[in-house]
């Protein structure tokens, strides 16, 4: 190799170039393309999951006064035909389960001594009478499971509204007082809530060991009882396995052994038998006549309650435009270099364009007055604009900052690859923000009737940029440069709406336009232009 | 970060080792990709193309000779393929017509020495560009340059010496050198 070949290659090997952004973003797209465009979808994502609860708000909003209304009905069925009800869960014979039933129907007064004892003659002259007691234990228990899933279901029904039920028991303390654990099991007073036994049970057993020594002896009874049923509820097997026990030697020896424990079932039957009055019954029928009533009462709060709060699930495709005010620290020339620098300078001028953006988000809003609403919610917007700008060969840019503590001035250097847009190659850059934000205002109904309304709505929105990215001219005019730190995370803006809304579909549509403010600068204090993003849009929600 | 851990990181596909590595050694193999290609963003897409073959079969690398050396020779491999794609690398032009090429060409910037004589060497017809620089900047024979490019030794050879002597020409003219030609030691070299 010659002088000239070395040469050659010594200049060849000191050239460096600076690639363009995109350059590392096409290969690290293709080196990792599970994470293309994270921010889109995380984005999709998160709208998803607002439609999703938003849905399920929708849904659980309107669920509560049919709950309600079904829980009222199937406690109404079960006063006035419990053996629908016990039918349902039960898995034992209709015959024995008809006898649980009578023993458990307080409304037809048919439980008197005389009934007990009848099926107390049942229960001591059949062998299935062990069935009999377990099933009156499992009717108990299938009651409960019933609350249970009532309950479930009632997602919205809160402890006030157990509150206000339990203190309609209380009312009736007088004689509510004297109804015992087990009559606590089968009254319909019980079809309300299972929790409200707990509370009630909760609540009485202590006034009722203070009481007469009669009623003590009824609390031990009963707790014998129970002590029982649960021994055979655990023997269940022997129900299982009833068309083979005789060739079974075990289970004839546990049948016996339960036939023991059914004598003494019985017995404390009679115990309890004799502390039962009509008068007690009839003060357990009063209560559970009222049920009804404090279920209505109750559904009519929710109903209320329901009517005050509503939900408004929106989306808005948006066009962003941008104010620029401030004045751009240009360089003081301080020799004849600098001075022919400062007559290259540019006015500092971004052109640009306006670019379409997007806005989501659910709003909750609460009835103050008829016409009034306070609304909050979350919100998702997506806006920016566009820059016409060329591409230059790499090149330095300085920017002067002003630091805002002490207000003196100091450079930053960047390397541009982006002219101010008057050169040949154009290229558009792009400055947007993703913010999230939770909107407070107020919307004001102006006028319409039930079909149609019209409504204006104002609120403030403290935000959170979650993803942004911003070209700055440099301080000569010259190049756009790109400094992320440069950009504020918090921000304010205000939002003014105005929309009509109807009904379609079983939903309710809100439709009309929408302008954003953004309040501060998009960028810190440091960069003395200020930037304000404005949307404008037309908002379309949707609600139940 | 060392280059053990850069080279660690790349193995296991992490994006921050990856992107340690592409800033490292980008700026000089975009040089690299500029002297075979037609212009700036067909040097960047060979580039690209470049450094994820490199990220790819960065498991290929045993740590027998310098890094820089590997990804270069992968680099000047995927421009060649891409003029190959191209077919340009087979254009030529005789000297009369490349000459009143770069006659008229007023866009060599006037900065950077380096810059001048790559801009230079741009200015060269595909096909004498390539082999002067596999032959004369990237270090390859006549023999590997034939067998990279497909055509003949001999081809290479004589491709080469015009090469050499149209960038000769291009270099005084724009006074780059200042040597009088029968002064240079210009004779095409045998590896």
């Amino acid at each position: 190799m010659n002088d000239f070949e070395e040469s050659l290659k010594d200049h060849a090997d000191q050239f460096k170039m600076i690639p363009s952004k995109k350059v590392w973003h096409g290969i690290y797209n293709d080196l990792h393309p599970g994470r293309r465009w994270p921010s889109v979808t995380i984005s999709l994502l998160l709208i998803f999951i607002l439609i999703g609860v938003g849905y399920l708000n929708t849904h659980n909003a309107a669920q509560p006064v049919s709950a309600i209304s079904k829980s009222t009905i199937a406690s109404n069925n079960l006063l006035v035909n419990p053996q629908a009800k016990v039918e349902d869960h039960t898995t034992g014979t209709g015959l024995l389960k008809e006898k649980v039933v009578e023993k458990n129907n307080p409304t037809k007064n048919e439980l008197s001594s005389n009934n007990v004892s009848s099926v107390k003659e049942d229960l001591g002259s059949k062998p299935q009478n062990i069935v009999s007691e377990q099933l009156l234990a499992d009717s108990s228990n299938n009651s409960n499971d019933i609350h249970d899933k009532q309950n479930s279901n009632n997602t919205n029904i809160t402890d006030n509204t157990f509150g206000a039920n339990n203190s309609s028991i209380t009312n009736n303390a007088g004689k509510a007082a004297k109804v015992n654990n087990r009559d606590a099991i089968s009254t319909p007073d019980n079809v309300i809530t299972s929790t409200s036994i707990y509370d009630f049970k909760a609540n009485l057993l202590p006034k009722t060991l203070a009481t007469t020594g009669a009623d003590q002896k009824q609390i031990q009874s009963e707790h014998i009882l129970n002590t029982n049923v649960e021994k055979l509820t655990n023997g269940e097997i022997l129900v299982t396995n009833i068309p083979n026990f005789q060739s079974n030697a075990k289970i004839a020896s546990q049948i016996e052994s339960a036939q023991k424990v059914n004598k003494s079932i019985e017995e404390n039957l009679d115990n309890t038998d004799k502390i039962l009055s009509v008068e007690r019954i009839n003060s357990n029928v009063a209560v559970a006549k009222k049920a009804p009533d404090v279920i209505k009462k109750i559904s009519k709060l929710h109903k209320k309650r329901n009517e005050k709060v509503s939900w408004v699930y929106y989306a808005a495709p948006v066009m962003s435009s941008v104010s620029f005010s401030g004045q751009a620290i240009k360089e003081a020339p301080t020799n004849n270099f600098s001075i022919a620098l400062a007559a290259n300078q540019k006015e500092n001028k971004v052109l640009h364009n306006p670019a379409l953006g997007f806005e989501a988000g659910a709003q909750m809003g609460y009835s103050i007055t008829k016409k009034l609403q306070f609304t909050t919610g979350i919100h998702l917007t997506y806006s920016g604009y566009k820059i016409i700008s060329n591409e230059v060969h790499p090149t330095f840019a300085t920017l002067i900052l002003r630091d805002p503590k002490n207000g003196g001035d100091f450079p930053m250097s960047y390397i541009s690859h982006y002219g101010d847009g008057t050169g040949q190659t154009a290229v558009s850059l792009r400055n947007y923000n993703w913010q999230a934000s939770i909107p407070i205002g107020l919307q004001y109904q102006l006028g319409g009737n039930d079909k149609i309304k019209f409504s204006a709505g104002a609120n403030v929105e403290p935000s959170y940029v979650l993803k942004s990215e911003a070209y700055v001219l440099s301080s000569d005019g010259r190049n756009y440069v790109n400094d992320p730190s440069l950009l504020r995370k918090w921000n304010m803006s205000s939002n003014f709406n105005a929309f009509i809304t109807f009904k379609s579909h079983n939903f309710k549509w809100n439709i009309g336009p929408n302008v954003r403010y953004q309040w501060f600068s998009t960028y810190q204090k440091t960069y003395t232009i200020k930037e304000h993003l404005i949307d404008y849009g037309i908002r379309i929600g949707i609600s139940k | 970060m060392t280059e053990e851990l850069m080279l660690q990181g790349c193995l296991e596909n992490l994006a921050t080792a990856q992107e340690f590595l592409y800033n490292r050694f980008s700026p000089r193999m975009l040089g690299v990709c500029y002297r075979f290609a037609r212009n700036r963003e067909d040097a960047e897409d060979m580039m690209q193309e470049g450094f994820i073959k490199i990220f790819s079969q960065i498991h290929q690398f045993k740590g027998q000779g310098a890094l820089e050396g590997w990804i270069r020779r992968i680099i000047v491999h995927t421009c060649i393929n891409v003029l190959k794609k191209n077919k340009k690398f087979t254009d030529s032009v005789d000297i009369f017509h490349a000459s009143s090429m770069y006659l008229n060409e007023n866009n060599i910037p006037s900065i950077l020495q380096a810059k001048q004589v790559v801009e230079c060497i741009r200015l060269l017809p595909v096909g004498y560009k390539t082999v002067l620089n596999l032959y004369a900047i990237e270090g390859y024979s006549h023999k590997e340059i034939a067998s990279i490019l497909d055509i003949e030794e001999s081809t290479s050879r004589s491709q080469y010496t015009r090469a050499k002597s149209m960038l000769e020409d291009i270099l005084l003219k724009k006074k780059i050198i200042q040597q009088p030609r029968e002064n240079m030691r210009m004779v095409s070299g045998t590896r």
